[in-house]
């Protein structure tokens, strides 16, 4: 009897605890619309560990995430992917003659009485020591050395002015190599200046940078676990930041993210998981913040040096095959946008390309049997006695890569193409597959360009990956050469935006590639955490860092 | 006995040796490299060139290997490519917390596992036997992350008890030395919890098999005939008895500590080896990951060796000749 009242017990337990999970949560909160306000503690959850808090030592975005709270940059990109000044007093322009006619020299201006958060002063010496710094190979700069390649000479001509010398031009040189912590952020020559540049990446400051100049600096940092920063009295920014202290929690799997948002153990988080978009809106006194414009898009890039792929029609067929509403609203719930256009994010976007493709698959049929493609007993296109069949590859892992590539499989075989999903481990897949023009023939990925449009190591001619560039698509067209030329070339942004818009549209005619949607990055915060507003490039989350306060 | 540990160690050292060169071609075999993962494609052919060299992958693979044997004997694991860390550093942060979950929950699993052992025995197919034998099966069949996840659920979401996460609380300024201590062993039970459920359900299935093993033994039947009351044979002769094979089983068990808990350690985001070791496998940084690999199989190679100089030591029966 005993025995059977703890059975019914258990199952009472079981039932509990189900319809517990089954509750839905309550309404977010709003947020206030009081002023700034001093003080305050924060905890944000990281989904990776950053490898190097030391600028150029990294190529993950968390470690940018965690570096724009200690570094300082001479200039950083807002949320809307305009490049403004940091500890520059302005950004530099054909227009204010901080940008010479011909690309090649730079000049930039430091504001007055710039500090480290010891106390030193932070001089134009900081930002040429470092210039050069990055420019050995030595040092191993990770993100944009090619950028810090092209310098010839670097010059201090006075404490607080600084010259470039390029030694060809690049008018993306400001955008690429100086812009955010991660791309460049002056160090302090007193604590690096001694130090064998081979060894800085496995010096103690690698870990931990002792002097730094953001809006805070570290107080503590314990491996795989947190890293505490706090205010920096020498910022120069006065009276900011608003925030006492952030600690950066390292929660490497997104549902522990969720249930620590749950749990309100942490008051934000970033670049998180679109399946659990529902939950993180029912947690109560939280917000879900989007990007506020997407700077990344998703797209399937076609290897041009399949037979099949080499034909314009064929690759027509396929965009008019694939209908991406059904992505966008399934699997990203609404909250992608459809895109026309690499320059998503930056000034050279162009959305009123949109609608670019047309979902017509009896068209798309149409077109295949005009270009002497016959109908098998197998329900898919043949010719020349070969089967129309293409490998289409992407990260594995990805639940929202996985889902879409199902979708696609199942909308290509309605107009009777074959479609096999071959998808390979990320590092893998970017490092080695992506390079080799006979391991694939669809390939889909997402891309960011960051603060500037330029991409021409994807459509240039000279740029395909045999030859070290990365045009995966293995298409040349010199119209588009002739428009990349120009917007590598002439700092004008009016002429650059006219030769994008070149580039747009040739590539459209051309289909080397289908857009399929622009997806903001998902965040979740304190509805209390005020000027939160991720940005889709560069730190991403913490861009305006020192301006975040808490409302009360 | 000695000469028997003595030539268990020189066949310890022989297999790592071998273990060594098949872990390293294997880790090699992985597709993708430490190149892929944190290389930019931006990055200019000299500077990429300039870190191979540095890491020491422009070397032969034989050249490579023999490079990290020779370092490693004389005591030196290299460098991590991802953070650019002594290896020995990165391990050794991280063997404190895994020590501390593994030595709560194995402590933990061994005091309940014997209970229900013992329980299930003495109450042979009784409802208390099949409850702790489904409860048992439960433990073996239910993955860890599902348990984990329901645990925060319930512990961490829903009743606010426990953190979900993490081995301490992100802010503790201000906490008193017992405020620190309290909230270190709060965020210790949930993954401790988690991580000795599966031993407690093998172990409690091992205890009640041994223990009816046990108590078919003829010196029980003789201990039972001389008039010992129940509780005396059971727990002063057949358990002790019982336990042997079991404890063989724990200290083998034990000896995977240093391969950590990856499961568990990622899920509660729990500072120790094994996350280590994941993240490692996902950046193919070869020194971390040979390193911890090497000292897994050591770690197995002298916990096994433990548990057979101890069956020797516990029962008299046993001799090593």
């Amino acid at each position: 009897m005993r025995s059977k009242f703890k059975l019914w017990s258990f199952a009472a337990a079981l039932l509990l605890v189900a319809g517990m999970m089954l509750t839905a949560c309550g309404p977010t909160a709003t947020t206030s619309t009081s002023g700034p306000t001093k003080g305050g503690h924060i905890t944000d959850g990281l989904f990776e560990e950053p490898d190097s808090l030391l600028p150029q030592q990294s190529i993950e975005t968390y470690a940018d995430l965690v570096d724009a709270t200690i570094w300082a940059p001479l200039f950083y990109g807002d949320n809307t992917g305009i490049i403004q000044a940091g500890l520059a007093k302005e950004v530099p322009s054909a227009t204010n003659g901080g940008i010479s006619a011909d690309a090649k020299t730079y000049t930039i201006h430091l504001r007055p009485n710039l500090k480290w958060s010891d106390g030193s002063p932070l001089t134009s010496d900081d930002v040429a020591f470092t210039l050069n710094l990055m420019k050995n190979p030595a040092y191993g700069a990770k993100t944009t050395a090619s950028e810090f390649a092209k310098i010839a000479t670097v010059t201090a001509s006075d404490p607080s002015t600084v010259v470039i010398t390029l030694s060809t031009p690049d008018v993306a040189f400001l955008a690429l190599a100086l812009t955010d912590p991660l791309g460049f952020a002056p160090l302090p020559k007193s604590v690096y200046g001694s130090m064998d540049p081979a060894s800085i990446a496995k010096s103690d400051q690698n870990f931990q940078p002792t002097v730094v100049s953001g809006p805070f600096t570290i107080k503590e940092r314990v491996k795989a676990d947190h890293i505490t920063v706090v205010r920096n009295p020498n910022y120069y920014q006065a009276g900011k930041p608003y925030l006492d202290q952030i600690t950066f929690q390292i929660i490497t799997d997104q549902n522990t993210i969720l249930t620590q948002l749950q749990s309100h153990a942490i008051d934000t988080s970033w670049f998180l998981d679109i399946n659990k978009l529902d939950q993180y809106k029912a947690i109560q006194g939280y917000k879900v913040v989007l990007d506020k414009a997407p700077g990344s898009f998703e797209a399937i890039y076609f290897n041009m040096k399949n037979p099949f792929l080499a034909d314009l029609q064929v690759r027509k067929a396929i965009t008019m095959g694939i209908n991406v509403q059904p992505i966008i609203q399934n699997i990203w719930k609404g909250i992608a946008v459809p895109t026309c256009d690499d320059s998503v994010g930056t000034f050279a976007h162009e959305p009123s390309l949109i609608p670019c493709y047309t979902f017509n698959a009896a068209g798309a049929k149409q077109l295949l049997e005009s270009d002497g493609f016959t109908m098998g007993s197998d329900g898919y296109y043949t010719k020349g006695g070969k089967t129309l069949e293409l490998r289409y590859s992407t990260t594995a892992g990805k639940a929202y890569r996985e889902q879409t590539e199902t979708i696609v499989q199942d909308q290509l075989k309605q107009i009777g193409i074959k479609i096999d999903i071959v998808n390979h481990p990320a590092d893998y897949y970017f490092g080695t597959q992506l390079y080799d023009y006979s391991a694939y023939d669809i390939a889909e990925f997402a891309n960011s360009l960051g603060y500037d449009p330029d991409n021409h190591t994807q459509w240039a001619c000279n740029q395909f990956t045999t030859a070290g560039g990365f045009n995966i698509s293995a298409y040349c067209n010199p119209t588009v050469d002739a428009a990349i030329n120009t917007e590598l070339t002439n700092p004008d942004i009016n002429a650059r935006k006219a030769a994008f818009h070149t580039i747009h549209t040739q590539i459209l005619q051309d289909i080397p590639v289908m857009y399929y949607y622009s997806a903001p990055d998902i965040s979740c915060a304190n509805a209390k955490l005020q000027n939160y507003s991720p940005s889709p490039a560069g730190p991403s989350e913490t861009w305006n860092v020192w301006d975040w306060y808490l409302s009360k | 006995m000695r000469r028997y540990v003595i030539r268990r160690l020189i066949q310890a050292v022989v297999m790592l040796f071998v273990m060594s060169i098949g872990l390293f071609l294997l880790i090699h075999a992985m597709p993708g490299g430490p190149d892929a993962v944190l290389f930019s494609p931006r990055m200019t052919a000299a500077t990429r060139a300039n870190l191979r060299h540095q890491y020491g992958l422009d070397q032969p693979l034989i050249q490579q290997y023999l490079s990290w044997l020779k370092s490693v004997l004389t005591g030196n694991l290299g460098f991590s490519f991802a953070s650019g860390q002594p290896v020995a550093a990165e391990i050794g942060a991280r063997i404190p917390a895994t020590l501390e979950l593994f030595a709560v929950s194995l402590s933990f699993a061994l005091v309940v596992a014997i209970l229900l052992g013992v329980i299930s025995a003495v109450r042979q197919y009784s409802l208390t036997d099949y409850s702790v034998t489904v409860l048992s099966y439960f433990g073996i069949a239910m993955p860890v992350f599902f348990f984990a996840l329901i645990m925060q659920e319930i512990f961490g979401v829903k009743l606010g008890w426990l953190p979900t996460c993490c081995r301490t609380s992100a802010d503790t300024t201000g906490f008193t030395a017992f405020e620190n201590f309290q909230d270190a062993v709060i965020h210790l039970i949930m993954p401790a919890v988690v991580l000795s459920f599966l031993f407690i359900a093998g172990w409690s299935r091992y205890l009640r098999s041994s223990m009816l093993d046990v108590v078919k033994q003829d010196y029980i039947r003789t201990a039972k005939a001389k008039g010992l009351a129940s509780r005396s044979v059971f727990f002063g002769h057949a358990l002790r008895n019982a336990l042997i094979p079991l404890l063989t089983q724990v200290a083998i068990d034990v000896g995977a500590v240093f391969g950590g808990a990856v499961i568990t350690e990622t899920i509660f985001a729990w500072p120790g080896l094994g996350k280590l070791f994941y993240n490692s496998l996902q950046a193919r940084d070869y020194p971390v990951l040979l390193s911890m690999l090497l000292l897994g199989a050591a770690s197995v190679i002298v916990f096994n060796l433990l548990a057979d100089v101890l069956y020797a030591v516990i029962d008299p029966r046993i001799r090593y000749s």
